[in-house]
C-alpha cells in the first residue's frame, strides 16, 4: 500500500468537506434551529466531535497499516463487522447523493432554469466517477491544490459584505443564548463535523498517521474560523427570521457585493468555489465508499466499482425526494442519527471491543504462566 | 532495441574487440561477420555488393611501394578529404617507402599506430567497418593482413550557430543548438566545466542509426531517474528517428493527454539549468532541440528570460504570464457563459452595448465564438506553412478584411472580435508552444460545455482538467508539483521567481540527491558592511 496521503493533505480535505456544505447549504438550517446561539452552538459542536472521534483513531491507528474493513471483523465478530461497516457505506452513500442533490437543486432554482437535472448530475457524476477511478491521492492532491484559493476566497467575502453588517445587533449572540437552541446547534454540528472519524477507514493510506489527531484539531479550528465568519455576517445582515427562511443566506450575502462597475455581482462566481469544494467532498465520499465495498468484497481492483457506485449515487440523487422541501425536512429531522451513529457509535464500539481483547490477550499470558508454574 | 555505443574515440580500443563501455548493457546481438580473407580484392568485392548503386560511395586504391595495394573507402562529402590524401594516403605511402617488407608495414599500421590521424580504430569485423563508412568516415584496408582501420575524420557542412528563433531573449545568451550533435554537446561542455557532466550515447534506428546522447549531471541527478530513462529508451525499436518527437512520444508517461510531459528547448543554458535542478537532457542527432525531463506544468510556464531579467519584473511576468493562460483556455467560454446565462453579472451600460452589438448577428454566442475561433486556427496555421514573402499579406488580409467585413456585415459581432484577438494573444504568451497548442485544443470543448451550464459547464470542464493533471507524472514527478503535492520549498521558483541568492536549494522534486546550491549569503557583504 502506497502512503501518498500527507498532514497537509489531510488538512485540506477536510477543511474543503467541512465548510463548504456548511456555508453552502445548511447555514438556514442552523440558524433555524439555533438563532441567535448558532455561533456559540458551532463553536461547541465542532470541539465536541474533535474529542468524539477520538475513538475511531485509537481503533485505526491500533493497527495503521492495515484497513479497519479488513481487521475489523476479528474486534467485533464477522457478522457485526460487516453489518457497521455497510451502515457506513450506506451513510456515506447518502451523504454523497444528499450533497449532489443540494447542488443541483441549487443550480436548477438559480442559474439553470429549465434544465433537466438528470444533465446537471451526469456531468458532476462524469467528473466525480473520473476522480474516484483515479484513487485517493488524486483526491487529496486536488484539495490541496484548490484549498488555498478557496480559502481565501471564503474568507474575503465577509469582508467585502460588511458594509450591510447591522453591527448593533452584534450583541445579540451573547445575550440571546439559550440553551435548548444551543443543543439543537451542537447536535447538528456534530453531525457535520464528525465526518472526520470516516478517516479511520482509509489509515494504510496516511503518511503521518500518528498525527491525526492533531490534524483534526487544526482542521476544526480553521474550518470553524472560516464557518463563522460567514454565519455570522448572515445573522447580523438578515436577522434570524429571514436568515432561517432563506434556503441560500450566504448567497444571498454575497449578492449584495457589487465589485465596482466591471463585475455586477459576485454570486456566479461563487458557484465555482463551492463546486470544487463539493466535488472534492463527493468524490471523498464515494471513493471511500467504493474501497469499503471493495474491501467487503473481495473485489481487487476497485475501480471497476468507481462508476456503478457513483452512477447509483447519482440516481439516488435525482430520486430521493421529491421536493426541496422534502429534502430539508429529511436534512433538518431525520438525517442527524443515522450519521451520529456512523460517526461515532460504531467507532465506539469497535473501541470498546478492541479495549476487551487487548486486556484478554494480557491476561492470557499471565494466566498461562501461572497455570504453567 | 537500441546499441549503447562504446566511447567514439578512444583511441585505446583498436584491437581489442571483447572491450565493452563500461556500465552499458550489452543489449545487442554479435553481429555476423562476413569471411572473406586477407585479400584485398575480396574485401572490395564484399564493399562493393553492399554498396551497390550508391553513387557517393569512393573507393580509391592506391598501390605502396613494398608492392602491396591497399584501399580507402568513404562516403563523399561526409569527411575531410585534405586530410584523407595528406594524413592517411600520402603518409603512408611514404612510410612504406622506407620499409621493406609487408610484415613492417602491418605493424607500423596496426601495432605501432604510426599514422598521424589519431581518431581511429581498428577492426576485422566487417560490418563494423560499413557501420564507420556510413557514420562519416573513412575505412582503410591493406592487401595481406585480416586487419582493417577506421578513421574518424568526418567534415560535412553543418548550419551555424545562430540566434534561437523561437526562445530569444533580451538579456540571456543568444546561442542556440543546430543538427549536429557533437556541436550541441559542445555548447553544453562549455557551460558545465564539470566532471559531473555525463553524456551517454546510444544508437536507436536499425535503418538510420540515430546518434541519441543522455546528459545529466551526476552527483545531482538521482540515480534512479538515471536508470528509468535508460530502461524506457531500451524499448525503442524503431527503423528511424529523424526527430526527438519519435522519442519522446515512446518515453511519455501518458502519451494520451493533450499535456507535454517532456519539455523540449532550444537553448543550451536552459538544459544547463535544467541539468542543475537534477533533470535529465536528451539530444538526438539531427534535431535543433534538447529534450529534458521530468517536468512539471509550473516549468512548462516559465521562460529562460525570467532567470535574466530583475527577480520583481520576472515574477510580475510570470504572474501575467499564467493569467493569460487562463484567459487562453477560458475567455471565449467565459464570454458565451456570462452573455448565455449570466447576464446579471454585467453591469447594464456594458450589457446593452453587447446586446446591440449581437442584435444583427444571427448566431448563437457558441457558434459565433466557434467560428470565429476555428477561423483564427486556420489564420495562424496559415501563417506558419504559408511562404514568408507572403504571409504578412495573409495576416492582413485574414485579420483585418475579414474582420471587418464580417463585423459590417453582421455575420460576428465586434465583442466576438476583440475576444478572440485576446485569446490568440494570450496563447501566444505561453513559453511552451506544445502547452500553448493544448490549451488550444482544449478551448473548443470547454466553449461547447459553457453553451450548454453555462459558469457549471464551465467548472465542470475545469474539473475533470484538473483531475486529469492530478493524475500525470513526469517520470515519477507529479504534474502539478510543488502546488499538488505542495512542496513549499520549491515555490520560490514557482509562484514567484526569488532572487538568486535566495535560492539556496535546489528543487526537491528532482535534486533531492544534492539540493543545495549555495551554502554562503551571497549578500552576506551588505550585513558585514560596519
Amino acid at each position: 500500500m502506497q502512503k501518498s496521503v500527507s498532514s497537509t493533505q489531510i488538512f485540506s480535505l477536510y477543511n474543503l468537506h467541512i465548510f463548504t456544505t456548511v456555508i453552502a447549504f445548511l447555514l438556514g438550517m442552523l440558524i433555524s434551529s439555533s438563532h441567535f446561539s448558532a455561533p456559540v452552538a458551532t463553536v461547541i459542536g465542532a470541539f465536541l466531535a474533535v474529542a468524539l472521534v477520538y475513538p475511531s483513531y485509537i481503533v485505526a491507528s491500533s493497527r495503521p497499516n492495515e484497513f479497519l474493513t479488513e481487521f475489523g471483523g476479528e474486534l467485533v465478530g464477522r457478522g457485526p463487522h460487516t453489518i457497521f461497516i455497510l451502515i457506513i457505506v450506506l451513510i456515506k452513500l447518502l451523504l454523497s447523493a444528499l450533497n449532489l442533490r443540494e447542488m443541483s437543486d441549487f443550480l436548477l432554482s438559480i442559474y439553470l432554469i429549465d434544465t433537466p437535472s438528470w444533465s446537471v448530475v451526469l456531468i458532476f457524476g462524469i467528473c466525480i466517477a473520473y476522480a474516484v477511478r483515479s484513487g485517493l491521492s488524486t483526491i487529496f492532491r486536488a484539495a490541496q491544490g484548490i484549498f488555498l484559493i478557496s480559502a481565501i476566497a471564503f474568507l474575503m467575502i465577509p469582508f467585502l459584505a460588511m458594509m450591510e453588517i447591522e453591527k448593533d445587533a452584534l450583541i445579540a449572540l451573547a445575550s440571546h443564548l439559550h440553551f435548548t437552541d444551543i443543543t439543537h446547534g451542537v447536535i447538528y454540528n456534530l453531525g457535520m463535523f464528525g465526518e472526520l472519524a470516516f478517516l479511520f477507514l482509509l489509515y494504510p493510506y496516511l503518511k503521518e498517521p500518528k498525527k491525526v489527531m492533531k490534524t483534526y484539531f487544526f482542521t476544526t479550528l480553521s474550518s470553524l474560523i472560516i464557518i463563522l465568519s460567514h454565519l455570522i455576517p448572515v445573522l447580523l445582515t438578515f436577522g434570524v427570521d429571514l436568515g432561517s427562511n432563506l434556503v441560500y443566506p450566504d448567497l444571498e450575502l454575497i449578492r449584495f457585493i457589487r465589485a465596482g462597475s466591471f463585475i455586477e455581482t459576485l454570486d456566479p462566481i461563487l458557484i465555482l468555489l463551492w463546486l470544487t469544494s463539493i466535488f472534492v467532498k463527493i468524490s471523498f465520499l464515494c471513493f471511500t465508499a467504493v474501497i469499503c465495498i471493495a474491501q467487503l468484497t473481495g473485489v481487487k481492483d476497485y475501480k471497476s466499482l468507481s462508476l456503478p457506485i457513483v452512477a447509483f449515487v447519482g440516481v439516488l440523487s435525482i430520486a430521493m425526494a421529491r421536493s426541496q422541501q422534502e429534502l430539508s425536512n429529511f436534512t433538518a429531522k431525520n438525517l442527524s442519527p443515522f450519521v451520529l451513529t456512523a460517526e461515532y457509535v460504531i467507532p465506539a464500539i469497535y473501541m470498546i471491543m478492541y479495549f476487551i481483547r487487548r486486556k484478554k490477550n494480557k491476561s492470557k499470558p499471565a494466566e498461562t504462566k501461572s497455570a504453567g508454574s | 532495441m537500441p546499441i549503447w555505443r562504446r566511447p567514439k574515440h578512444s583511441g585505446t580500443t583498436g584491437g581489442d574487440k571483447s572491450k565493452k563501455t563500461d556500465g552499458q548493457p550489452p543489449n545487442t546481438l554479435p553481429p555476423s561477420r562476413p569471411s572473406t580473407g586477407k585479400s584485398l580484392e575480396n574485401k572490395l568485392d564484399w564493399f562493393q555488393q553492399q554498396f551497390k548503386n550508391c553513387s557517393d560511395v569512393i573507393v580509391r586504391q592506391f598501390d605502396l611501394s613494398s608492392g602491396q595495394s591497399s584501399a580507402l573507402i568513404y562516403i563523399r562529402g561526409l569527411i575531410n578529404q585534405t586530410t584523407a590524401q595528406d594524413f592517411i594516403i600520402r603518409s603512408l605511402q611514404e612510410e612504406a617507402d622506407s620499409l621493406e617488407k609487408p610484415e613492417d608495414i602491418y605493424k607500423f599500421l596496426f601495432e605501432d599506430k604510426g599514422l598521424s590521424v589519431s581518431q581511429n580504430k581498428i577492426t576485422e569485423d566487417m560490418n563494423e567497418g560499413l557501420d564507420a563508412i556510413l557514420d562519416a568516415g573513412a575505412l582503410l584496408l591493406i592487401d595481406g593482413d585480416n586487419r582493417m582501420m577506421t578513421f574518424s575524420i568526418s567534415s560535412y557542412p553543418t548550419r551555424s550557430i545562430e540566434e534561437p528563433p523561437n526562445e530569444s531573449v533580451i538579456r540571456g545568451p543568444r546561442e542556440s543548438f543546430i543538427e549536429d550533435l557533437e556541436i550541441n554537446l559542445t555548447l553544453m561542455r562549455r557551460r558545465l566545466k564539470n566532471k559531473g557532466f555525463k553524456t551517454e550515447s546510444l544508437i536507436i534506428g536499425t535503418k538510420t542509426k540515430t546518434d541519441i546522447v543522455l546528459t545529466y549531471i551526476d552527483g545531482i541527478c538521482k540515480p534512479e531517474l538515471v536508470d528509468e530513462m535508460k530502461r524506457r529508451l531500451s524499448y525503442i525499436e524503431i527503423d528511424s528517428v529523424l526527430g526527438s518527437s519519435y522519442i519522446e512520444e515512446s518515453i511519455e508517461d501518458n502519451p494520451y493527454s493533450p499535456f507535454p510531459q517532456v519539455q523540449y528547448t532550444e537553448r543550451p543554458d536552459v538544459v544547463a539549468a535544467a541539468l542543475l535542478e537534477g533533470r535529465l537532457g536528451l539530444f538526438v542527432d539531427g534535431t535543433p532541440m534538447a529534450l529534458i525531463v521530468p517536468v512539471t506544468l509550473t516549468m512548462l510556464l516559465q521562460s529562460s528570460e525570467d532567470y535574466f531579467q530583475r527577480f520583481i519584473a520576472a515574477t510580475w511576468i510570470r504572474w501575467i504570464r499564467f493569467f493569460f493562460s487562463f484567459i487562453s483556455l477560458l475567455l471565449p467560454s467565459l464570454y458565451i457563459a456570462i452573455t448565455t446565462f449570466h447576464p446579471e453579472m454585467i453591469p447594464p451600460q456594458f450589457l446593452r452595448t453587447i446586446a446591440a452589438a449581437r442584435e444583427i448577428v444571427p448566431f448563437p454566442a457558441f457558434l459565433e465564438a466557434f467560428m470565429m475561433e476555428l477561423a483564427f486556427e486556420a489564420l495562424r496555421e496559415a501563417s506558419v506553412r504559408i511562404p514568408k514573402s507572403i504571409g504578412q499579406a495573409v495576416s492582413i488580409i485574414g485579420a483585418l478584411i475579414i474582420g471587418t467585413a464580417a463585423v459590417e456585415a453582421g455575420i460576428v459581432s465586434a465583442a466576438m472580435v476583440i475576444i478572440v484577438s485576446l485569446t490568440g494573444i494570450a496563447s501566444f504568451i505561453i513559453p511552451h508552444f506544445d502547452l500553448g497548442l493544448s490549451f488550444r485544443l482544449l478551448r473548443f470543448p470547454i466553449m461547447f460545455l459553457a453553451a450548454m451550464f453555462g459558469l457549471y459547464g464551465i467548472a465542470c470542464g475545469l474539473i475533470l482538467i484538473y483531475i486529469h493533471l492530478n493524475n500525470l507524472a513526469s517520470f515519477g514527478v507529479p504534474y502539478l508539483s510543488p502546488v499538488a503535492p505542495l512542496v513549499v520549498s520549491d515555490l520560490k521558483d514557482t509562484v514567484v521567481r526569488a532572487p538568486w541568492y535566495k535560492m539556496h536549494k535546489r528543487p526537491l522534486q528532482t535534486a533531492a540527491v544534492n539540493p543545495t546550491r549555495q551554502k554562503k549569503d551571497s549578500r552576506g557583504w551588505a550585513k558585514d558592511k560596519g
